[in-house]
Formats: structure tokens, sequence, C-alpha cells
């Protein structure tokens, strides 16, 4: 089996677009909140989202054009390009036949699915538009990144709701491990819309302003939006052309709690991470950082923390979520974690979880990095990721040997 | 990829639910059902080709599906039936090792819709529905049938719309080769709504040949070691799966592209041109004129070898991500009398957004 690396990263967020903005923005503890501007928030109570408000495609895009693609498919091809630039990967020298791409989403197209609902609504079903007909279907994120990037390999949406990306990475890693691809491009992409920011409110677990994981006061998620790429190659092939891996792919695992569609199961959750450990040839005192799922909902926090003492016992290592910047990007969601974690390994620090006040007891005293980022080795990590369905993704990145 | 044995299965199209029902159909020749659905007013004006006598409630009881979507609702008796079929022992000893890899299309556009909805037509724009939140989500239905028969292995959702099912497959391929899983149920599934019924209208543009339909086929596919070794029937191996994208300046690459997948498939399964017996395609009309990326793609790959064509569509309609696994229960349930012992079929698909895809099956009857 080829070893996997990490090469490439591409972040288009509300806290930076870019591997230096968002990584300043991780480093400095951003809060990416601000009042949503997608939508008419008329008679909503919370009005906050993690919206991109910063993005020009056409200046990023050099083959894509985004009148044709919604906007998720924008967001996702936006990022795997600043990830090829990123990974100094000269598209023009590689076999593109050997370049796949797997991108990860919780809603697909979801603005598209509004809009014809709007048309829908105000002229009904046969006023739909057959130009945002065609843009609906959820294939057309990974398409949107085979399109912007020119690749011919595999081009697969996987649409496994917050996790996704999770997914994605691994797929990646596996096609790379056997053979199969040379370099792939993985990752995620999600837009915020009114039925998710109207859905989690009506559950109970929508925050007003600020998501604040793991405090005591913790009200719940911001919906945020984004896309996150990573390019991954054999690390035969990375060194071949030069580059310099960030990261490496270790193993992951996947597991569905088959218990219940919104909650969360902690035995279940718990045995994803021991098997993505066993998977990834480590135990868990190899573990530097976690860079938790954390969405900030009471329900997720406690049961995450939960399973890791179920698995780390007395040692947990540092804790911290990046959807107290980000809010919670859905799909995108484990991208953006791999991201993070990738710049915690080669950079050497752990991004915080800001906006904490006030320790939540129940949760038995973890290391969260409260509200600064802080300086450390990180040679391990894992990944969390969590969704609706349980359908749980955890993947374990290392510093390259 | 190691050749993945189906050891059960399961369908329910507008042919009826179940393979037996398929099987009667198609080997009696029936002419295709032109079925409604209520309300019809609601319909685009086309023939519609709707599972008869759909009751979820009827199928698999009242328990757990009063809430659930079409889509779900159609997967979970599909899967009921493909994992009958396949007598797997589902216990605490296995349960963490047995999936789901379903391929879909966008999940529910009618869930995603009417959700959206009422947060313009409520009193208050969050006075959603909390229980069809879930319905919203793209793995909504895998999640569900993972929960109903308590399969907690890997859970996976791969979008796709015509090449969903090829995805699917390679999904699930991808897992057992790595040995993540032991088995997985893979199929691919789309539901008839106004919503998918008038899309696939206002796309059709003047073919009055293309019929809203809707269906699943789940197939659980293990390796062949495994079946052999817990006495389980093979009711068909798959041999190989190959997909491709074409950028949208090389479009008039797809048939090449195409061509190189199937060559590809036949390279990994140690076969010939001249082996494969029938195809079933997923353009069947420009097929059957001479033109279109596959008839193009095939007479470059197949050439003058001579095979038979299954077609489905006229039975089936169009039903987006569920026509692959549709056009593998097809392929199951044919005549295949005065073949070879276990005749090969190939499945090819393409979409309009240049992405191509093939797979070798082999029956064994």
């Amino acid at each position: 089996m080829r070893r996997v690396v990490i090469t490439g990263l591409g972040p288009v967020s509300s806290i930076g677009i870019g591997a230096t903005a968002f990584e300043t923005g991780l480093r400095e503890g951003r809060c990416g909140s601000s009042p949503i501007a997608s939508f008419d928030t008329e008679g909503f109570p919370h009005i906050y989202a993690g919206e991109v408000n910063e993005l020009r495609p056409a200046e990023i895009l050099e083959r894509l054009d985004p009148r044709n693609w919604g906007l998720s498919a924008v967001f996702a091809a936006c990022a795997a390009r600043l990830a090829v630039r990123d990974a100094s990967l000269d598209l023009g020298a590689i076999d593109l036949q050997r370049l796949g791409v797997v991108i990860g989403t919780t809603c697909g197209e979801s603005r598209v699915l509004e809009k014809l609902t709007e048309e829908l609504r105000a002229h009904g079903f046969e006023r739909m538009s057959p130009e945002l007909l065609r843009q609906l279907a959820t294939d057309r994120l990974a398409y949107g990144v085979s399109e912007e990037l020119g690749s011919c390999g595999e081009s697969i949406t996987l649409s496994t709701a917050c996790s996704a990306s999770n997914y994605a990475i691994g797929y990646a890693y596996d096609q790379l491990a056997t053979g199969n691809a040379d370099v792939m491009v993985a990752g995620g992409a999600d837009s915020v819309c009114r039925w998710v920011h109207a859905g989690f409110f009506r559950l109970g677990t929508l925050a007003k302003q600020l998501c604040i994981p793991f405090d005591r006061d913790r009200s719940g998620i911001l919906t945020a939006e984004g896309g996150a790429a990573l390019v991954l190659e054999t690390l035969e092939h990375a060194l071949a052309r030069g580059a310099t891996p960030y990261a490496e792919v270790l193993g992951y695992a996947l597991n569905c709690d088959a218990d219940h569609m919104v909650a969360p199961n902690a035995t279940s959750i718990a045995a994803c991470m021991r098997l993505a450990h066993a998977r990834a040839g480590v135990s868990p005192a190899d573990i530097d950082y976690i860079c938790a799922h954390g969405t900030g909902t009471p329900t997720n926090d406690y049961v995450e923390v939960q399973a890791i003492r179920q698995v780390f016992g007395e040692r947990v290592p540092p804790v911290s979520s990046i959807k107290s910047m980000l809010g919670h990007t859905m799909g995108a969601a484990c991208g953006f974690g791999a991201i993070a974690s990738t710049m915690a390994i080669r950079d050497g620090f752990l991004p915080p979880t800001i906006n904490w006040k006030n320790e939540d007891p129940s949760l038995g005293g973890i290391d969260m990095v409260a509200n600064a980022a802080r300086t450390s080795e990180v040679k391990k990590v894992q990944n969390n990721g969590f969704a609706f369905g349980g359908n749980n993704a955890i993947v374990v990145f290392g510093a390259v040997a | 990829m190691k050749r993945l044995g189906i050891s059960g299965w399961g369908v329910v199209s507008a042919a009826g639910i179940g393979r037996l029902a398929l099987t009667q159909r198609t080997q009696s020749q029936a002419a295709a059902a032109s079925r409604s659905l209520e309300p019809a007013g609601e319909y685009p004006p086309r023939e519609l080709r709707a599972i008869p006598d759909f009751d979820v409630r009827k199928l698999l009881g009242r328990k757990g599906t009063s809430q659930l979507d079409r889509r779900s609702a159609i997967t979970m008796v599909t899967s009921a039936e493909a994992l009958e079929h396949s007598n797997q022992l589902i216990d605490d000893s296995t349960r963490a090792r047995i999936g789901i890899s379903l391929g879909t299309t966008c999940g529910s556009f009618k869930s995603m819709s009417d959700y959206t909805r009422q947060t313009f037509e409520e009193r208050k724009p969050y006075l959603v529905d909390p229980g069809q939140f879930p319905n919203t989500v793209l793995n909504c239905a895998a999640g569900q049938t993972a929960i109903r028969f308590g399969l907690k292995g890997v859970n996976a959702t791969v979008a796709g719309g015509p090449l969903a099912f090829l995805n699917a497959v390679s999904y699930t391929a991808n897992q057992l080769d790595r040995g993540y899983a032991d088995a997985v149920l893979t199929g691919s599934v789309e539901e008839l709504t106004p919503h998918t019924a008038w899309s696939i209208h206002l796309c059709a543009g003047d073919d009055p040949t293309i019929l809203p339909g809707e269906g699943a086929g789940m197939f659980m596919l293990e390796s062949l070691d495994r079946l052999n070794r817990h006495g389980r029937r093979c009711y068909a191996e798959i041999l190989s799966v190959t997909t491709r994208f074409c950028p949208a300046s090389e479009l008039e690459k797809m048939p090449a592209a195409l061509a190189a997948c199937v060559a590809r498939c036949l390279l990994d399964a140690n076969l010939e041109q001249r082996d494969i017996a029938c195809v079933i395609v997923s353009e069947e009309k420009s097929f059957d004129r001479g033109e279109g990326v596959e008839f193009r793609g095939l007479e470059q790959v197949l050439g003058t070898y001579h095979y038979e064509r299954i077609g489905v569509k006229p039975r089936f309609g169009e039903c987006q991500a569920a026509n692959g696994a549709l056009q593998l229960a097809a392929l199951l349930c044919a005549d295949h009398s005065g073949r070879d012992d276990k005749p090969l079929g190939l499945l090819t698909a393409t979409d309009r957004d240049g992405y191509v895809g093939a797979a070798v099956v082999r029956v064994c009857p």
C-alpha cells in the first residue's frame, strides 16, 4: 500500500479564503459569525450565520463559469483551485486520468433548491426553469471541481451529511493507497439556506449569535457555509515532483449508530474512534490533538466528550472546536477540520475554541484550548465527524515520518 | 477490484414490488403499465411509471414508517427484500461490518422543497415540522434503513444521477477490497413526486418517450469467499466497474471515454469483447437510432461482436438515480436460456454533465 500525504490546502470560509488567511484566522481566533444576507430573515428570532462574504469566484476560477453552476459547486471549485495552487501542482504535467475528485455535502445545491421552490410557489411547477433544474443534482459539486481542474478520473459527490468531508478524504486516501489514482482532490461544500436555519431553530439547537462549544451555556449551532479542499497524493508522487508534504493520512473509519436519525450515540462514536486508531496504527496515547465535531449543541458536545473518555480514559488530549469560529459548515465541516489538523501538524499550534466563558462541569474538565491558539508540537491528530443518520467518520493524520 | 458476489437482491419499480413481479412481467413481455399518482392534477401531462399500489405501511407495518418520505420508504421496502433473499445473519456479532451504499440524485427534492415552503407559508418561518427535518438530508434513506435493520457498518449515500448506481458499486468495492466491511447492501433509489416528474418533463423538451418513473434496486454485495464460506447462493458477480469524467471542453471525447471504461472493465475482469452476451445502456432511444455516447462508445470497443441489448426504459421509465440499479435488475430477470451457462452483461451509463461509466456482471442463473 502506498503512503498518502497532503500537499495542498484550499479553504473558502467565513474566517478566511485561501490557506494563509485561513491559518491567520485560526491563530487569531477570528469569529466568522455575521448577520445573514443570503435570505430574508424576517420573522426569525436568530439571524446570524457563518456566511462567506468575501468570495469573488471570477478572481479564483480559471475554467469554470460560475453563472452555470450552483453556489455549492462554486465553493467546491474555488476551494479546489486554491488547494491545487497551494500544492504548486502543475496540472499540465500530471496524468489527468489518474486525478480523481471526491466532495462531501449535506444539502448539495440548497440555494438552487430554494430558487426552484420560489418559482414553483409563485407560478406553479410548470414554470420551474430548466437551467436551474440542471444545476440541482448533487453530483454537480464534484463535477464543478472536475470541470475547474480539467480532471478525467473519478468524480464523486458523497452526501453523508455533516461528516461527508471525512468520507471524501477517506475514499481519496483509499484510491491513492491502492494505486487507483496518483492525485486526489477531496473535501466538501455547502451553502447557508433558509430551511436548514429554520430546521435547527425548530429543534432548539440554533444559537443566537455565537457558537460556544463546550461552554456551560452553549445553546446550539450557527449554520454556515463554504468549501474546503485538500490535495492528496501518494508520497512517491509528491517527492518525485519536489512537493513538500504537509502531513500524512494514517487511516480512517466509518460506522453507523443505527439508533436515531438525529441524536448521537456515544458508544457507537467511541467504537468509530477505536476503529480509526486501529486502522491508523495508533493508540489513544499517540493522539496529540482532537479536532472536535464540536457543534456547540448541549447534546453533541456532551456525547462527544463521553465517547472520547470511553476511549482515552483519563488521558484526554486537547480537544478544540473550530466550529466556534466557522459555525457549522455542514458537509464542508470535516474538510475544514482536516485543513486545520494539517496546519496544526505542519506549523505546531492548536486552534482554539473561542467564545468560551464558563466551564461545564458535566464535561469533566477537558482542555478545549480556550479562547487562544497555543503553540504545541503536534504529531498526530484525530479529526472527528458525526452526522444525522448516525453517519460517523473519523480520520487520523500524522506528521510525515 | 476483487469480484463481488450478489447473495440476494430486491427491486421495486413500475413493474411491481419484488423480484417475482419483475420477472413475471419481463418474461411475459407484458406491456408497461401507466399509472397515475394522486393528486393527478399536480403531475405534468406525461405518462408516469409509478410503482403500483405502493403503501409502505402495508408492506412493512406502521411502526417506524409514518414519517418516511417516499424515497426512504422505497429504499426500505427494497432493502427488506434484499436482506431476506441474502440470508445474512444480522446480529451483534456481524452488524458492525454490514453496511449500506446508496445512490441518489439529490435526496428528496420534494422533502427539501416542502420544508422550504413551510418556512414561507407558516405563520412564522421557523414553524416547520421537526419530524420532517431528517427527510431533508440526502442520507435520510440510508440512515433510516440502517436503523430499521440494525446495520452498523459503513453507511454511505453517493450522488450521481444516472451514474449513481455505478458510483455506489465503486464505493462498495472499495470498502470490501480494503476490508472495512463484510457485506454492503448496495443500490440506488428514486421517488416519483410532482417535483421529479416536472423536473424530468421540463428538461425532456419535445421527447414524448421520456416518462417519469421511480423505483429502487438493492443488492447485497460481499466477497465470493465469504459468500461461499457461508453457503450462500451467488446470483451474479460484479466483475469490474469504471467511471470517468469528460470536461465540457472535451465532450466530444465522451464516446472514447466510455469505450476506455469498457475496455478497462474487460481488462480488469480478464475478458474479451466477444465474451459480452448482452448490453444494457442508459440512453436507449439514441442508441437505437445509432447515435449518442453509448452507441458510438460501444461501437469503438465492441465493434461488430454480436450482443443483445436489453431495454429497460419503456418498462421502468426515466428513474434517474435508480436507472443503474434497475438496469442490473433487468439483466438478472432476463430470460438467459439459450445463452452460456453464466452469461456476461455490460451495463453502461452516461449523463449530460460529462460522466460515463461501465460495469461487467456475470449472471449465475
